[in-house]
Parts: C-alpha cells; sequence; structure tokens
C-alpha cells in the first residue's frame, strides 16, 4: 500500500516538473516577444526562465531533492506570476487613464487575457505548492507513525525462574 | 510558509496593486467634458503650420480667440484653427513605447515646458506628422497605440532649438485632453441631404482621380496629395463601378466622362483574351475578380443608358465567368493565359464580386443562365461547413454575398442567404465600437482593437452591406426587432463614415484640399486614400440614400 501510494507521488511529482516547463517556455516566448527592452523585467523573467527548468532536471536526475526543487520552483512561478499580474493590472489601469472608459471590446480583451494568463502563473503554482504543503505535511505524520510503530517495545524485566512451579 | 500566511501575504499584495492602480488612473486620467482652459489658436498655409498662439480661456475667450485669429490673418494667409484645452494630466514616462502609449491617437496633443518656454504638438500637428499612424508590427499582428514618441520629440526639439537628448532630460511633458473649436468637428446627421452630399461627394473625388487615359490615381496620400506606387485591376473595376453609379443619379457630366474613360480603359487595354472568351486583367494569369467587378461596371453604365457598344463585351465577360463555375456553384478564381485552363483555387471575395456581377449583368444580358449561375454561387456561399473557422471565407469579409441577396432577391431569393446577412451584421453590430470614452465619434464603426482607431473601409463594405441587407429584410417580412437593430447599427455606422470622409476633412494639414475632398481615408489617422475606400463607402451611403428615396419623406 505504501509503495503504491509512493509512486502515485513519484508521478505527480514528474508531472508537476513536465508541467513547470510549459510556463517557462511560455515566458521564454514572452521574453522574446517583449516589444521594449526593460532590464528589470528581463532579470526577473530570464531568472524563471532558468530557475524553472534547473528544477525540473533535478526531479528527474535526483529524486531524493525532487521536493525541495519543485518548492522552489513552484515559488518562482508564483513570484513571477504575482508580477505579471500586477504588471497586467497596472497596464489596465494605466490604459484606463489615459483613454478613460475603453469600451465593451478592451473589457472582453483584457478579460480574455486574464483568464488565459491566470491558470498558468497563479493557479497552477498555487496548486503545486498546496500539494506539496500537504504532502510534506502527510509525510510528516507517516514519520511519526512509523516512528510509533518500529519503536522498541518498553523494556520488561524478564526473570528466569529456572522452571521452577509456583 | 504555512498557507495562511502566504493567504495573509496575498490580501497585502492585492490591497496594494489596487490602491496602485487607482492612484495610477487617478493621476493619467483628463475630463473631457470640462470648459475650455485655453485655447490653441494656429494659421496653416500649404499644409504647413505658421503661426501660434496659446489664449488663456474662461470669460471673453471667444473675444480672445478672434482676436488672435486676426492678428495672425493679417500676418499669413492659411486656414486659422482653433484646438480648446480641456484638461491635461502629467506623461510618467521616457521611454518611447510608453510616452506613446501616454496618448489617445486623434483626440490628445502634447505640451512640453523647457525653461521656461512652452511648445505643442497639437492634433492637426501629430496629423500632419503622421504620428498618430504608429503601429508595431509582430509577424501577422498589427499593434498601435498612441503616438510616435521619436518623431513627436524630434519636432518639439525643433521647435524649441534644442536637441531630443536635451529636450528629455530636462523637458516636462504634459497629455492635453484637445477639441476643435475652428474648424468644429463634424457632426452630420445621416439624412438624406447629408447622404446624397457625401455618396456624391465620393464620387466626384474618383472622377477627379481619372486620368485621362482612363487609369486612377490609385492611393494619394492627402497631406501631400502624392501618390503611392501600385495598381490593381479588380479595384480599378470596383470604383469604376461606384464611379458608374454615382454619375448616373447626379447625370453630372464630369463625372460621366470621367467614368467612361475608366471603363473604355476596362474594355480596352485591360481586356485579353482568356481560351474562348475575354477576360480583364494583365499578365499570364487572370483572375476572377477583375473580370468580375469588370462585368459590374459595364452592366451599371449600360443599365444606365452610357455605352452601349460595350454589350458584346458584357455578354463575353459573362461567358467567360460563367465557365470558371463548378458544378457545385464554386468559381475557380484565376485562368492560366498559357496553358488556358482554369486554375481551381479560392480567395476571398472572388466568388461573391461573381455572383453579384452576374445578377447584375443579367438585367442588360436577359440571360437567365446568367441568373442561374448566380444563384448557384449565393447558395455555395452561404452553404458553409458547420466548423465555420475552417471555411475559406472570412466571416468578416463576405460583403459581396449580400450585394448578391440583395441583387437576385426578385429573381431567385434565397432565405438562407438573408438569414446568413442578418446574423453577420448582428456579429457586426455587436463586435462595433460602441462608448469609448475619449473618442465617441467611434460610436457604430468596426474595431481594429480597443485603443486603436478604426478601420474605415472595414466600416464602409460592412455598412454597404448592411443597407443591402436591410433592402431585402423589409421586404422579406423580417421580425420588426431584428430590423430595428440592423437599421440602428446602419444609422451609427453610416454616421461614422459620414463624419471621417474628406468632406471636406481637416483641409488646414492638406497640400491640396480641393483635390482630396470626397476621398475616404483609411483609418481616422492614415489619411491614405485608395481608390476602394470611396468606393464602398460610397455604395453604402447611396444605396441607404436610395432607400430613403423610395420611402418618400416621413
Amino acid at each position: 500500500m505504501l509503495r503504491v501510494s509512493k509512486s502515485r507521488e513519484r508521478r505527480s511529482e514528474i508531472l508537476f516538473a513536465l508541467g513547470n516547463l510549459v510556463p517557462a517556455l511560455v515566458l521564454t516566448v514572452g521574453l522574446y516577444a517583449l516589444p521594449v527592452r526593460w532590464w528589470p523585467a528581463d532579470v526577473v523573467v530570464g531568472s524563471a526562465v532558468l530557475a524553472l527548468p534547473v528544477t525540473s532536471a533535478i526531479v528527474f536526475g535526483r529524486p531524493a531533492l525532487s521536493r525541495q526543487a519543485l518548492r522552489v520552483g513552484g515559488s518562482v512561478l508564483l513570484v513571477v506570476g504575482l508580477a505579471i499580474v500586477a504588471a497586467a493590472l497596472l497596464s489596465i489601469a494605466f490604459l484606463s487613464g489615459i483613454h478613460g472608459d475603453f469600451g465593451q471590446g478592451g473589457v472582453t480583451l483584457m478579460a480574455l487575457i486574464g483568464f488565459l494568463v491566470l491558470p498558468y502563473v497563479v493557479v497552477y503554482p498555487v496548486f503545486e505548492l498546496w500539494w506539496l504543503d500537504r504532502h510534506r505535511q502527510q509525510g510528516d505524520r507517516r514519520a511519526e507513525v512509523g516512528a510509533v510503530s518500529v519503536a522498541p517495545a518498553p523494556a520488561v524485566e524478564s526473570r528466569d525462574d529456572g522452571g521452577a512451579i509456583a | 510558509m504555512s498557507p495562511r500566511a502566504l493567504g495573509r501575504l496575498f490580501s497585502v499584495y492585492l490591497a496594494a496593486l489596487l490602491v496602485l492602480c487607482l492612484m495610477l488612473q487617478k493621476v493619467l486620467g483628463v475630463d473631457r467634458s470640462r470648459a475650455a482652459g485655453r485655447s490653441i489658436v494656429s494659421t496653416w498655409a500649404g499644409g504647413v503650420r505658421r503661426a501660434r498662439v496659446a489664449v488663456p480661456g474662461g470669460e471673453d475667450a471667444g473675444a480672445r480667440i478672434r482676436v488672435a485669429l486676426d492678428d495672425q490673418a493679417r500676418r499669413v494667409r492659411g486656414i486659422g484653427t482653433v484646438e480648446d484645452v480641456l484638461d491635461d494630466s502629467p506623461v510618467l514616462f521616457k521611454s518611447s513605447f510608453l510616452f506613446g502609449a501616454s496618448f489617445v491617437p486623434a483626440r490628445d496633443g502634447v505640451e512640453v515646458t523647457y525653461d521656461g518656454r512652452v511648445a505643442y504638438a497639437t492634433i492637426d500637428d501629430l496629423l500632419a506628422l503622421k504620428a498618430y499612424d504608429h503601429p508595431l508590427v509582430f509577424g501577422p499582428i498589427r499593434f498601435q497605440l498612441g503616438i510616435d514618441a521619436d518623431v513627436v520629440w524630434e519636432a518639439l526639439a525643433k521647435e524649441l532649438g534644442v536637441s531630443v537628448a536635451d529636450l528629455l532630460e530636462h523637458g516636462r511633458f504634459r497629455r492635453l485632453a484637445l477639441r476643435h473649436r475652428v474648424p468644429p468637428e463634424p457632426a452630420p446627421k445621416v439624412t438624406a441631404d447629408t447622404l446624397r452630399d457625401a455618396a456624391l461627394a465620393a464620387g466626384r473625388y474618383l472622377a477627379r482621380a481619372v486620368r485621362a487615359d482612363g487609369s486612377y490615381r490609385y492611393e494619394v496620400n492627402a497631406l501631400g496629395n502624392t501618390e503611392n506606387e501600385g495598381y490593381n485591376w479588380p479595384r480599378h473595376a470596383g470604383a469604376t463601378w461606384y464611379l458608374a453609379e454615382s454619375a448616373l443619379y447626379a447625370q453630372d457630366p464630369a463625372m460621366l466622362a470621367a467614368v467612361e474613360r475608366a471603363a473604355q480603359r476596362l474594355a480596352g487595354s485591360a481586356l485579353m483574351t482568356c481560351g474562348a472568351h475575354r477576360c480583364i486583367g494583365e499578365g499570364d494569369r487572370a483572375d476572377l475578380g477583375s473580370s468580375a467587378l469588370g462585368l459590374l461596371a459595364l452592366s451599371e453604365l449600360v443599365l444606365g443608358g452610357r455605352l452601349p457598344e460595350l454589350m458584346p463585351v458584357i455578354s463575353d465577360l459573362a461567358a467567360f465567368i460563367r465557365s470558371q463555375q463548378r458544378p457545385d456553384g464554386e468559381f475557380m478564381h484565376f485562368y492560366d493565359r498559357t496553358e488556358n485552363h482554369p486554375v481551381d483555387v479560392q480567395v476571398l471575395y472572388y466568388t461573391g464580386e461573381a455572383a453579384f456581377a452576374l445578377g447584375r449583368a443579367a438585367r442588360v444580358t436577359h440571360d437567365q443562365k446568367d441568373v442561374d449561375a448566380a444563384a448557384r454561387a449565393l447558395d455555395r456561399l452561404v452553404t458553409y461547413p458547420a466548423w465555420y473557422v475552417g471555411w475559406h471565407y472570412f466571416y468578416g469579409a463576405e460583403h459581396w454575398t449580400c450585394h448578391a441577396l440583395d441583387e437576385l432577391w426578385e429573381r431567385a431569393p434565397n432565405r438562407k442567404a438573408l438569414r446568413f446577412c442578418l446574423d453577420w451584421q448582428a456579429f457586426v453590430y455587436d463586435t462595433a465600437i460602441w462608448g469609448r470614452e475619449a473618442s465617441p465619434e467611434y460610436d457604430g464603426a468596426t474595431s481594429a482593437g480597443p485603443f486603436v482607431p478604426p478601420a474605415i473601409v472595414g466600416t464602409a463594405t460592412r455598412m454597404e452591406a448592411a443597407v443591402a441587407t436591410l433592402r431585402v429584410a423589409k421586404i422579406a417580412g423580417v421580425s420588426a426587432s431584428e430590423l430595428e437593430r440592423l437599421q440602428a447599427g446602419v444609422d451609427a455606422g453610416l454616421g461614422f463614415l459620414l463624419r471621417t470622409e474628406l468632406n471636406p476633412g481637416p483641409t488646414q494639414i492638406m497640400v491640396n484640399p480641393g483635390m482630396m475632398r470626397g476621398g475616404v481615408p483609411n483609418t481616422p489617422v492614415d489619411l491614405t486614400v485608395r481608390i476602394d475606400y470611396p468606393q464602398h463607402a460610397g455604395t453604402g451611403l447611396i444605396g441607404y440614400l436610395k432607400q430613403l428615396e423610395r420611402r418618400g419623406p416621413g
């Protein structure tokens, strides 16, 4: 039973490692396609583009470090995601300040972009970190239970009565 | 970090972001409903600004403006303009992209203060500099925001006699929300009179564009009255069709003479042999569109009693088009003249154009084969697969289909085609621009993106189709609510066309406004006029005018 559960968790780790590569790819394309170069954006997004494949590679190559690597990858993705959300909302505020109400078309376009971006850069890493946290807690609990089950029985004094019959 | 701590952090992040967004919006916003705080009075001659002064607003502003205009008129002979400054706001960024994005095209100007001196780039200046027409192209995506910062900085630096680097380092920029007081911004209502004026202006523009040899000044930059390179026979033919319709309506001798030159060019040097028939075009590969629109133009003229000697050409062109039709109603869009066979490839428009042209030609050929071929083609056009995205005709551009519907309704009514056109017009209405705060004059226009001025020709093609659909919808007994919505779309869309036609347009920034009168530009900020722009706009305008005239007063 424990072995089945372990292999399922390993499969999830690999799925997360693969999943992290998708936003890494999207961020790479985004970084390349940005119309203006601004070094803070380049540094933040570029770091994520490097960090995500590296952490995924660790998951594949060093299973013992999988959880730590995924935690780093998920955190990096979440930070970049929140930065992108902040940039998007500030852009909308900027455009709204400049153009005023820009009509239904603009709202629809912004909503569409939001719904396309949010699942990958916010919902997915939050889910990943939540899963890691849950399994860390489960792991801790299992460790506690395991510690209880394999602990030596309390010492009882055994005395050889020499076959004496009471 | 525990989930609860993360949640708390996330709440702080959201709250801070919200506050920042609200502050940014508040700082950058302008109120365009305010009274003018000051006015910028300028005088232009030959498309170049010769004088400028800023006049304070408030009481007696009108008198001060008159004095300023008179003063400039004494010094310079030209066109006086007044642009009111309704409000202003800071420009927060000096990166080229973000600076450019800080302005609304055709609504905002730039003010810069440098060393105690002030320079302006008003709407007229920015139009003359073509600074609003500033697309960023990423592959197939054309992205346009605000103004071309580099062009504006260069112009302002020149005006102040400093370098661009100095200007950017020491200049303080502000955005000005502007509105033209003189000349006033056009706001014509859609009436028979305004439609007639605009439709005939478009026709007269085309008539002036016909050269002695019957070819057109194909594409002209309205600012400098300069021609761009290129020519296109389907567009020559389409423009000639509209010129014929407007000239016959007006019975204007100059227009009639021009259209006859353009038609004779079609039926003369543009006519070639395509196997057993004659076709219109050039080179080894003839396209169906040139022959179809050529047939349409010649038929229109002969129907109006002009050039009856062209009847044999009309019959031959109709026969050529029929010979390109497949049994399923679709047309083969090209003809290989070296190997003498049709090429079964389809592109946008040509099948609709052929259906419409055959329907119209049948009125002069009296050949039922033309009507039947047109009806089969129309049916094919509106029998699209369930997975419409994969269809090779683009939903947003099938205006010729609705012309064919209108043309054939009395002889071969097609309810499926009517439904197609009504649905398409509902889509056009739903995706049109409505309620854009900075540019309410765009209401009813076809959107080219949320922050971008609309494409006028896109609106024009949809409106000509809407007008054609409206006529049929009224006859076919379409529900009152659907008719009302269609009518509302037509009124708004044609209203937008009336406002954007160069009738006369911003004459102050043009070298030769007389030549451009009646031209329809590409967009409100790209004043390039190609011959098909007035054609499409004029077709919608005159079509609706004729409907109003048939209905009579009241």
